[in-house]
């Protein structure tokens, strides 16, 4: 018989035996469908892994980010708060960093020095509000893919590369509504209620409100802002009282605004000049990424701009200084527990290479606080809180150690410690002794991560290995698993599936063979009839399936991708702060090797198993055609 | 004139647990070619039986079948399928027809496995339907169709290859009496024709339509006669 019959009749034989041909096209359809969805999925998470992840981790893997700070700081904390809390006396310095670099396979270290501005503001992040960036650090650009996947690279006349906190992207502004006065009474705050809840109604009573920016990473990334830096931010718009039992907020006029305006400028102007003290430096840069992980607080920009910039900062603010020396007495009146030409200073002190600008309390937050090295000079003794500002270039030593040459404090509050001069250049940023609460370690190979671990520890620097990586091969080797077992039980239940369903059809077609064989048909007519069948409807399913297992694949693309999303934030960004974006494209993409596997073994398996059945159809005697029962 | 069908001793044993039974048993039997044969027995008489073994359905225990000539018994299975394709014609009691196929597919297909062009063995077919009075259920396929229908299609299809011979097997048994009269009529047109018919029956009615009579009882040639 010929082959295009035998085809023709099982067309037939499909067409009039719908339901049960389905006995066998139904099961190798989700067989098929299966295969594809499973493999081609599997395929996808481990490319996105090694793409996404291990392509990011494998270079993260040599980084190791020490820190200081080993207590994890909730949402909304900030760097200078986390430093207030630890008094900044464990950060690394000069002679960590050494000790570090003697670690075998330690290809380099670098502090991620803290750029000692806090008035860093930018207009572009929020339509309307000027969002402050806060906890700007230096970022050895060799060491940065810890912390982003793009370039970071500082090139003059380009965008500089930052890489943002989420953490820190907040605005704040005023809220008063309608009214001129608050008062929050401490007093009100009730013990059946939880803090959280007190300090939230005392959050809503405040005429100052913080809100998270909204952002979208995707768009954030890449874009292009500015961010001013210095300057004098706006005068405090309000004054506060404490009541006793609270604190009352005031509004202050347009006049008592303007007065204020005033008493800063005659109090600036005694040593710099007033207008361009007030004029900030500003600078475009390019977001290379966008940090979320809720251990890190930090804003990254690469460690040669980080430099030049303090350095032009500096510079900017030593252009504005007049002749007039700034006295010993104006130092007094500031600090205590300090000295400076022998004398002992009065008041408390700034830490850092000073902004000008309110120092701290209440109403700072509306203010350029200063954490400036500086020296606050005190316009008005009654209101210290609001009208004291820092001095450039100012140097104080705190708990000087052996090899420092000069001491240069990124230190908040000091209580004690020696004013060592005003310098008169940007040499003191570059001769300062810098220090840092974290440390970036490039090991030279991924393998040896676990001895440098070891022997840091050894060395007393505090670090565990969450061990996400292992995670991830975990995950890997899971999935290739799951598609070796798919394939071995693709073919197993391909095979039982085509045996069982054709010996059925065979069992049901008895008499149909015995009349072919009674009018001619040989065995191996039969045979082929039977063999033609198989992979006829094998062939059928095979489509169906192929073609549901693309549009599953496709349809589910999004959703394993959240998973995926999902499942790298619970592990590798506990460790490894940035993570390359999967796309949902990443996941839409279809295994076409294991697609090719699985329509060779669908095709190899039809064609061999049937030969069972089919060869018990050719062995039915042609005497059952002619049996009567 | 040579016999088309010449058996020689035909015996047929099955085993049945531990007992063996005879269902044919020494039967011999001379057909000249062209003339016609009933094989007349009741249920269990062994007459379908005999009719495998000399269709070449089924091999004997002993004895040898000769038909238009050729020893089946020496045929292997391939030679005896090409055999039965050529030679004989089997029309059934129950029709035995593919209802997945039309009336001209059923008809056409002992030429297609022959080896046939689907087109010469579709005009083969339709004229032979026509013989049969069915040129309006050339393209009807089984379920559309009478009981007595069907069996004259079953006939068209016996005589696909033009055979020496048709053997039928209670061509009758399941169709009423206006049918069953029709289709012995038919299988008489073609015994006229020269064409041998060996009707397997257990109506005596039927004895005197043939010129060979055959009466099995218990698988044993009860009595044999000739016109």
């Amino acid at each position: 018989m010929k082959f295009s019959y035998i085809n023709k009749i099982n067309l037939k034989k499909l067409k009039l035996y719908r339901g049960k041909s389905l006995f066998l096209i139904i099961p190798i359809t989700l067989l098929m469908m299966l295969g594809i969805l499973v493999s081609s999925q599997s395929a996808n998470i481990i490319s996105a892994s090694e793409e996404a992840i291990l392509g990011t981790a494998k270079e993260q893997s040599r980084l190791i980010e020490l820190s200081s700070v080993q207590t994890a700081g909730g949402p909304g904390a900030n760097e200078g708060f986390m430093r207030i809390i630890r008094g900044g006396s464990s950060d690394y310095k000069a002679g960590d960093l050494e000790t570090v670099k003697t670690i075998n396979n330690v290809e380099s270290a670098s502090l991620n020095v803290a750029v000692p501005i806090d008035l860093a503001v930018s207009g572009d992040l929020a339509s309307g509000m000027e969002v402050s960036i806060g906890g700007i650090k230096g970022l050895n650009e060799n060491l940065a893919a810890l912390y982003t996947d793009q370039d970071f690279d500082y090139v003059e006349g380009e965008p500089i590369p930052i890489i943002l906190n989420a953490n820190s992207l907040a605005y704040q502004f005023e809220d008063w509504q309608g009214r001129d006065e608050v008062t929050i009474d401490f007093t009100q705050a009730r013990g059946q209620r939880g803090m959280g809840e007190n300090i939230e109604e005392v959050q809503s009573s405040l005429p100052f409100k913080t809100e998270a920016l909204d952002y979208e990473k995707d768009d954030l990334v890449g874009s292009v802002i500015t961010i001013e830096f210095g300057g004098l931010a706006d005068v405090q718009t309000f004054e506060q009282e404490f009541t006793g039992s609270g604190i009352l907020f005031r509004k202050l006029t347009d006049e008592q605004i303007q007065t204020a305006e005033n008493e800063r400028a005659e109090a600036i102007d005694k040593y710099w000049d007033y207008e361009k003290i007030k004029e900030p430096i500003s600078y475009q840069f390019v977001v290379a990424g966008v940090l979320e992980a809720d251990t890190n607080f930090s804003t990254y920009i690469p460690e040669q701009f980080a430099n030049k910039l303090v350095k032009e900062y500096i510079q900017n603010q030593l252009d504005a200084r007049n002749d007039t020396t700034i006295t010993t007495d104006d130092l007094n009146s500031v600090y205590t527990g300090m000295t400076f030409d022998g004398l002992e200073l009065g008041g408390s002190g700034g830490g850092t290479i000073g902004g000008f600008g309110a120092v701290g309390g209440v109403g700072g937050m509306m203010r350029a606080p200063a954490t400036g090295a500086g020296l606050n000079v005190e316009v008005d003794a009654a209101e210290e809180l609001q009208d004291t500002y820092a001095i450039p270039g100012l140097v104080i030593e705190t708990e000087r150690e052996e090899g420092d040459t000069d001491a240069f404090r990124s230190q908040m509050l000091g209580s004690s410690g020696e004013v060592i001069g005003i310098y008169e250049n940007t040499s003191v940023y570059e001769e300062a002794v810098k220090t840092s609460d974290t440390m970036l370690i490039k090991i030279n190979n991924t393998e040896n991560r676990s001895q440098v671990v070891k022997d840091l520890n050894d060395l007393g620097f505090a670090y565990q290995d969450l061990n996400d990586l292992e995670v991830f091969a975990e995950l890997q080797s899971t999935l290739n698993n799951v598609t070796t077992v798919l394939t071995i039980s693709f073919i197993i239940l391909s095979a039982i599936i085509i045996v069982l369903t054709m010996g059925k059809f065979v069992s049901e077609s008895k008499k149909e063979i015995g009349v072919f064989r009674a009018i001619g048909a040989t065995k191996r007519d039969i045979k082929q009839l039977f063999m033609s069948q198989a992979i006829m409807y094998t062939l059928i399913g095979y489509l169906f399936g192929a073609a549901l297992g693309i549009l599953l694949v496709l349809l589910i693309a999004k959703p394993v991708q959240l998973w995926f999303d999902g499942f790298i934030k619970n592990t590798i960004e506990e460790t490894f702060a940035v993570v390359q974006n999967t796309s949902a494209g990443t996941f839409t993409g279809i295994d076409w090797q294991m697609f090719g596997i699985y329509t060779a073994l669908l095709i190899v398996i039809a064609a061999v198993v049937s030969i069972i059945p089919a060869t018990r159809a050719s062995n039915v005697s042609p005497v059952q055609a002619i049996s009567n029962e | 004139m040579a016999n088309i069908i010449e058996a020689k001793g035909l015996t047929r044993k099955y085993q049945d647990g531990d007992s063996i039974t005879s269902a044919v048993n020494n039967v011999s039997i001379s057909l000249p070619e062209g003339e016609s044969i009933a094989i007349i027995g009741t249920s269990g008489s062994g007459k379908t039986t005999l009719l495998q073994l000399l269709g070449g359905l089924d091999y004997p225990t002993s004895g040898e079948v000769f038909v238009d000539g050729k020893s089946l018994n020496s045929l292997n299975d391939n030679e005896l399928s090409h055999f039965r394709n050529k030679t004989i014609g089997f029309v059934f009691q129950f029709f035995h027809l593919q209802d997945y196929l039309t009336a001209k597919e059923n008809v056409a297909l002992p030429m297609i496995i022959a080896g046939k062009d689907s087109e010469t063995a579709y005009l083969r077919a339709e004229k032979l339907l026509e013989q049969v009075g069915l040129s309006h259920r050339v393209n009807h396929t089984p379920k559309k169709m009478s009981g007595g229908e069907m069996q004259r299609v079953a006939i068209a299809r016996a005589l696909a290859n033009e055979p020496k011979i048709i053997m039928a097997d209670e061509p009758t048994g399941n169709l009423d009496k206006a049918n069953a009269k029709n289709v012995l009529e038919v299988l008489d047109h073609i015994a006229e024709s020269g064409v041998s018919v060996l009707m397997i029956t257990h109506d005596e009615q039927m004895s005197h339509r043939y010129q060979h009579v055959l009466h099995l009882d218990k698988g044993n040639i009860k009595q044999k006669g000739v016109k």
